[in-house]
């Protein structure tokens, strides 16, 4: 736990409280101006991101810090599952924002590093960014996951799906990411080591995410109408897998592998 | 598969078994090398606080001018020892763990005479002959690795017949044969190790990505999209 003094540290900051403040704006029910103010922090996020890329001139997603300031930016995803999806929980998203910043400002070295051999190919931006996305999307799905179990529903005015109708709408969405980061990154690895799969750690857990995933669309449709909590239990399963491969196998000393960079 | 500088090799260790295998063409390594992202430089000193510098690179020549002639690196070191052989000092590279990076430096004045000088990177200043030159070696203690690069060569019927500088994310593809960086000397850098992988299969399994890709797309996106434009049209 440490307190970045820097530009960066202090827009990473600057982003939190915006979120932490339109999160509880939004709560008090002042919804137009919770949205003015989680807009703003979208935009200083954007900055945020920007200032690293110019920084370590290089696509700033090679570390553990600068993935969850990508993960920071989550402002479209929201407003993309209002729109196309009619999938509400912006205050939640607010709330994932401020939660996948947390770890950014106060616990991951922001040392800026070069581009060692290993990650110097075309492959790394789009392996890693499908990941980024497919990841938040499933953290949104989770979300609407835990709403289904709490009972939660939207009103009926706001013109919104149903939460567990909305979980299976956003997984849809994230799936094929998943699928497509998996691919990427087994390619990538052809290119680099000769090998397209190799056990590593990362990849055992991404691989055991993937068919929790997958587990989740076949219970749905066999079961799904009978037990349909047990369909957000996948979800959530999901997530705690996702969340597995993206920190613990990092961040433990248990496993080393060739995802292990970024401490 | 290992090989030396300057050497050729046709022969491959299999996995799991301690057997070896001979290729129907011979690799030729050309010279290993690793890139930093801080350059180590030769620096000298040319007059009252004048100094020209250059990268330190084998065969990298400095102009000194007309009174001082030129200054050519003509050999590096990773680890340098000296022994004297028939009362002559000998430099050589020693491969046992240590660090002792040096530059072979050959000053030719311009009169013609020819001096041979070490400088090294750990002992700035340190000289065993006295010239009028101060030469320094700055490198970096710790620098952050860019690149390995092995600069190969395929020979067949003692012809080359292709050219590449393999990197980690770049390999060689040549007969059927990929041939992947994989780990070096890292104490004198003579040798290079290279992963040779022979996939006739792998179409096959770019073809499985490019089906299950698209298969996923197809049903959980496009699927959706064309039957709501097919709603709205009735």
């Amino acid at each position: 736990m440490e307190i970045k003094y820097t530009i960066q540290g202090l827009l990473v900051y600057m982003t939190i409280a915006a979120y932490l403040l339109a999160f509880v704006i939004t709560i008090l029910r002042q919804h137009k101006l919770g949205h003015i103010i989680y807009l703003l922090g979208f935009a200083i996020a954007v900055c945020s991101f920007g200032y690293r890329w110019y920084h370590v001139r290089h696509v700033p997603l090679q570390n553990l810090f600068e993935v969850f300031l990508c993960l920071g930016m989550i402002y479209p995803v929201s407003l993309f599952c209002r729109k196309a999806l009619r999938v509400g929980g912006y205050a939640a998203d607010m709330l994932i924002g401020a939660i996948v910043l947390f770890p950014a400002g106060f616990v991951f070295n922001a040392e800026p590093q070069q581009l060692p051999p290993a990650l110097q190919s075309w492959l790394f931006t789009p392996h890693v960014a499908v990941y980024m996305f497919s990841y938040i999307f499933m953290a949104k799905a989770t979300f609407q996951a835990i709403c289904q179990l709490a009972g939660k529903n939207p009103k009926p005015g706001e013109n919104l799906l149903g939460p567990e109708e909305a979980t299976y709408r956003i997984v849809c969405v994230g799936f094929p990411l998943l699928t497509l980061g998996l691919i990427l990154g087994s390619y990538w690895g052809k290119q680099a080591w000769g090998d397209y799969w190799g056990w590593d750690p990362k990849e055992l857990w991404s691989l055991a995410s993937w068919l929790v995933f997958l587990g989740y669309f076949h219970f749905r449709y066999m079961f799904g109408k009978k037990h349909p909590r047990i369909n957000s239990l996948w979800a959530i399963a999901g997530m705690a897998a996702i969340i597995i491969t993206l920190l613990w196998v990092n961040l433990s000393r248990i496993f080393s592998g060739l995802h292990s960079y970024a401490t | 598969m290992a090989i030396l500088e300057n050497h050729s090799e046709n022969r491959v260790t299999l996995e799991d078994i301690e057997q070896t295998k001979e290729l129907p063409f011979h690799i030729e390594l050309k010279d290993f090398r690793i890139e930093y992202y801080e350059p180590a430089y030769l620096e000298v000193q040319t007059g009252q606080a004048q100094s020209k510098k250059i990268p330190a690179e084998v065969g990298g020549e400095i102009d000194l001018g007309n009174e001082l002639g030129t200054a050519k690196i003509v050999r590096m070191f990773e680890n340098f020892k000296m022994a004297i052989e028939d009362g002559n000092t000998i430099a050589y590279e020693d491969p046992h763990p240590g660090s002792n990076p040096a530059l072979e430096v050959q000053i030719t004045q311009p009169d013609g005479q020819v001096t041979t000088q070490w400088v090294f990177s750990l002992f700035p200043g340190h000289s065993h002959v006295q010239t009028k030159l101060q030469l320094k070696y700055s490198r970096p203690a710790y620098r952050a690795i860019s690149d390995y690069v092995s600069e190969l060569q395929v020979i067949e019927n003692d012809k080359v017949v292709a050219e590449k500088d393999i990197e980690v994310n770049h390999p060689l593809h040549y007969g059927g044969y990929h041939f992947y960086q994989s780990s070096y000397d890292d104490k004198a850098m003579q040798y290079t190790i290279l992963q040779v992988v022979s996939d006739t299969g792998l179409y096959v399994v770019y073809a499985g990505y490019w089906m299950l890709c698209i298969g996923v797309i197809w049903l959980m996106w496009l699927r959706h999209i064309v039957s709501k434009f097919k709603v709205k049209r009735t």
